[in-house]
């Protein structure tokens, strides 16, 4: 199957998906018949990698998949389309993420133990789309 | 008796403090500004407890916890946390709780708990241990706070790793590309006989919340009430299908009004329509191509399909 093909349909699926899309996923887009096989993709995205060097963009592997997203370098520029400036996490809610991120399942008076102080229910976790299902109340 | 004094000596932290960090400990600690009012460092908290209450609020709300100002304590002094001098940490900190007290600041119970931890490892410290115990293998009352302190650092540093991770619409953004021309399929719902038989029976069911004692009966005529909602419908495009029932008709009412709908909707003069599963039934008038001409009701008249029976519904 033609490269430039490959290449084309990724960087469409990637910018039209709205989420990261996993290599497995790249591959189903293909035609059983048009031949195209995991390692055709990998190829395709380490040239679209390549391409994407010298542009405002790049492209990213993070942990569900692949995304093109807006280059740091250039962000703060960008950032200046939008009146609001992006919500700072309180330390609270980064330390309590940190807990669950190295020791889940965490329980709320394990975090608590460990932070010395009472969770404020409000604020915390909520919002943040995680799940508390051991030893929620 | 000799060795344990000397261990008690050892473990006080007057003794073990240097001349060195003593005018540090002193009230006046506080090299480095811990505020700035009015654009001027604030390295020293003014004895008289005359305190410019903006910027020490600010100082002392941003602390996360107990821990977190132990911490901030120990680290402000370069002290070792393995070896914290424990009476001169504690007098510290209960200058800070008084001044949070004398600010009126919200002093959370956790605080005055590290107090009191404090305090008992420090007279723990203090108490001479058995002579039995090895001295080596005794453990040092500071352990557990030790550790504490330790495991909070280590999350806290973890939070601020976290914190400098790039953040998508922080640091960066999804780019996206519209794909125009996208076809989306939309299955328009059909519309059972069940599904209507249930919206009848909701129907029949709310009416009997109205019910009165009947004390005449009118005769009511399928034909005739065909015409009645053919009449109503003529006006409006659409015509929620539970307000074609009049509920102080009564259940026979109700029913002629149903068995007429179905009639007209077997001869193609109105339709039943519901914009998606679960929602409200419509009714409108049917296509005009399959119109039918609607023989008005003599009484005794039959149509040739023999379809809507004169019942008149005045018996029984």
């Amino acid at each position: 199957m033609n490269d430039q093909y490959v290449r084309n349909v990724i960087e469409a699926a990637l910018l039209a998906a709205g989420r990261p899309l996993a290599s497995d996923e790249l591959v189903t887009l293909f035609d059983e018949r048009d031949g195209s096989n995991a390692e055709e993709v990998q190829t395709a995205i380490v040239t679209l990698r390549a391409e994407y060097e010298t542009r405002g963009l790049e492209l990213v592997e993070v942990a569900s998949g692949y995304r093109i997203q807006i280059r740091p370098s250039v962000a703060q520029p960008v950032s200046r389309l939008w009146q609001e400036r992006p919500t700072k996490y309180s330390r609270a809610l980064l330390e309590t993420l940190a807990l669950v991120a190295y020791r889940q399942p965490i329980t709320r008076g394990e975090i608590e133990q460990i932070r010395g102080v009472a969770v404020n229910p409000n604020q915390d976790v909520a919002g943040t789309g995680l799940d508390s299902h051991r030893g929620a109340p | 008796m000799k060795p344990e004094l000397t261990l008690v000596k050892n473990h006080a932290p007057a003794a073990k403090t240097p001349e060195s960090n003593a005018p540090a400990a002193l009230p006046t600690q506080g090299e480095m500004p811990f505020a700035m009012v009015e654009g001027q460092p604030v390295t020293e908290m003014p004895r008289d407890l005359y305190i410019p209450p903006q910027a020490l609020e600010v100082f002392l709300e941003a602390f996360e916890g107990p821990l977190d100002m132990l911490l901030y304590l120990i680290r402000k002094q370069n002290l070792d946390i393995l070896d914290i001098p424990i009476a001169e940490i504690t007098r510290q900190y209960m200058r800070y709780i008084e001044l949070m007290q004398v600010l009126q600041l919200e002093l959370a119970g956790e605080y005055l708990l590290m107090a009191a931890t404090l305090a008992e490892v420090k007279s723990r410290m203090l108490l001479p241990r058995p002579k039995s115990e090895d001295i080596a293998e005794e453990a040092d009352p500071r352990a557990e706070l030790v550790r504490r302190l330790q495991e909070y650092e280590r999350f806290k540093r973890a939070a601020e790793n976290i914190d400098r991770m790039p953040r998508l619409e922080r640091d960066t953004w999804l780019a996206t590309a519209e794909l125009v021309d996208r076809k989306v399929v939309r299955i328009a719902p059909q519309v059972t006989l069940q599904e209507m038989l249930m919206a009848f029976q909701e129907v029949l069911s709310r009416n009997d919340m109205f019910a009165h004692h009947h004390v005449s009966r009118e005769p009511l005529s399928i034909r005739q009430r065909m015409t009645d909602v053919l009449s109503s419908l003529t006006n409006t495009a659409f015509t929620d299908f539970t307000r074609l029932f009049r509920s102080d008709e009564g259940r026979r009412g109700v029913t002629v009004t149903f068995v007429a709908i179905l009639e007209l909707i077997r001869e193609g003069l109105i339709e039943i329509v519901q914009a998606e599963p679960y929602a409200p039934l419509h009714v409108r008038l049917g296509n005009p191509a399959r119109h039918l001409q609607l023989v008005p009701d003599t009484g005794n008249s039959m149509p040739d399909d023999g379809a809507p029976n004169e019942t008149e519904a005045s018996s029984q």
